[in-house]
């Protein structure tokens, strides 16, 4: 060794003495802490444990909705609607416009949010269907039902028959006094194919009125499946773990003596 | 301690950083410096390590905020010249020479550290220049007693050679 340990030490201190951080260093320092008072991490910090608290309820509140419903004895509104016995859905031809082949299958509604009633298309073609229209029991109409009748296509999706097609006994579900009785049912597909939109327009010489319904697959329901819920719920909790973790590392960060690994840019 | 001296309250991250910087800078800027072996990178590292110290200040507030400096400087000097961030010496070794070239002419032990291996320079600036211990540096580095002692005994063979003149590597 040519050169010992305290020859080292003056020499660094000798050299070193000699050299001073230039005046704007302050300013600068400044400056950046200026910035960083704007984004302290401490309100970061506060921020993302409210976040995670607020997807943690997200959560919650998304998972024990369906649970709640399931403790209610809510019975299902179609049991009373009958079901033929010979039901059969020929599945539509490949040429029938996209809207008009989704018209077919079994559809289930509430008629002014009461009477509960289900929809079959047996068959549908690109003017014509056979359907089986049923209804259960709400309010009046104590006594269920069901027909198979022909309808109308059109190539929109909507589908359409009247009560000349159901014979000559039908007035007497108009209403109470009424000697002449014409209704027409119409149902129209929706834009995403998900539901139909119902009307009965019932015209007597007494009065005229419709009745509305919006039905959905049979067995679709109107709520989310459990099983999107659940992709839900995990998708929240993932969320929310990411912001806990998140959160975490940067209380880490502040807390790591020494800052080892860090840059400067 | 910082403190406030008659009413021996406690500082705010703002007064600490300001009595901190009064009391410390040239020090810091110093030990910096002789870590990077560059001016505009040692006052990058200077800044980021009073930045961090005020982050922090919270949590080291009754301690005294000198050997947290001290070591933030290490440690971000060292990852600075471990990631060899060319770009950045590139840009500020311009500035470098317009700002003190005569100074850092004279500075020939210096500059013998500044070409040795991150982990010897930091041996020789905490040993040599802080006056640690050598467990205290290897606290800091989070290395042994025994590296430390290794990676000193190559650093002083290394500024021997380089300070005699010679042309020698050990590494």
């Amino acid at each position: 060794m040519t050169m010992n340990e305290e020859r080292i030490r003056r020499s660094l201190r000798a050299e070193l003495d000699t050299v001073y951080p230039n005046e704007g260093l302050r300013e600068r320092l400044d400056a950046r802490l200026r910035g960083r008072r704007r984004t302290r991490p401490t309100n970061l910090v506060l921020a993302l444990a409210t976040a995670a608290v607020l997807v943690t309820v997200a959560a919650l509140a998304v998972s024990i909705k369906p649970h709640a419903t399931e403790q209610t004895p809510a019975a299902d509104p179609y049991a009373t609607v009958p079901t033929p016995p010979d039901v059969k859905i020929i599945k539509p031809s490949p040429s029938l416009p996209h809207r008009v082949a989704a018209l077919s299958g079994t559809w289930e509604g509430l008629w002014d949010e009461r009477l509960p009633s289900r929809l079959t298309v047996e068959r549908i073609g690109s003017s014509s269907a056979q359907v089986i229209y049923a209804y259960g029991v709400s309010g009046v109409i104590q006594a269920p039902g069901w027909r198979r009748l022909p309808a109308q296509v059109s190539p929109s999706g909507t589908i359409s028959w009247d009560n000349s097609s159901q014979g000559a006994n039908s007035s007497g579900r108009c209403s109470p006094g009424a000697t002449r009785c014409h209704m027409h049912w119409t149902f129209s597909i929706s834009t995403n194919l998900a539901s139909i939109e119902g009307r009965r327009v019932v015209s007597t010489d007494v009065g005229n009125y419709i009745n509305l319904v919006t039905m959905h697959r049979a067995g679709a329901g109107t709520s989310a499946p459990a099983s999107l819920r659940g992709w839900i719920v995990g998708l929240l909790a993932i969320v929310g773990a990411a912001i806990l973790v998140g959160a975490g590392v940067l209380i880490g960060r502040r807390g790591s003596r020494g800052d080892r690994g860090a840059s400067v840019t | 301690m910082l403190t406030r001296g008659r009413h021996n309250e406690r500082l705010t991250a703002d007064e600490a950083i300001d009595a901190l910087y009064r009391t410390r800078d040239s020090d810091a800027f110093r030990l910096a410096y002789l870590m990077s072996g560059d001016r505009a990178v040692a006052e990058e590292i200077v800044q980021e390590a009073f930045v961090r110290i005020w982050q922090s200040w919270e949590r080291i507030r009754d301690a005294d905020a000198y050997p947290y400096l001290r070591a933030t400087i290490i440690n971000l000097a060292r990852s600075v010249l471990r990631r060899k961030a060319l770009e950045i010496r590139h840009a500020v070794r311009r500035r470098e020479d317009v700002v003190n070239e005569d100074v850092t002419d004279r500075l020939d032990t210096v500059r013998a550290v500044a070409s040795l291996p991150p982990r010897q320079r930091a041996c020789i600036a905490l040993r040599f220049y802080e006056d640690l211990s050598e467990s205290q540096t290897a606290e800091i580095l989070g290395i042994t007693v025994g590296g430390v002692k290794s990676q000193t005994a190559k650093a002083l063979r290394r500024l021997a050679v380089i300070l005699g003149g010679e042309n020698h590597d050990d590494e």
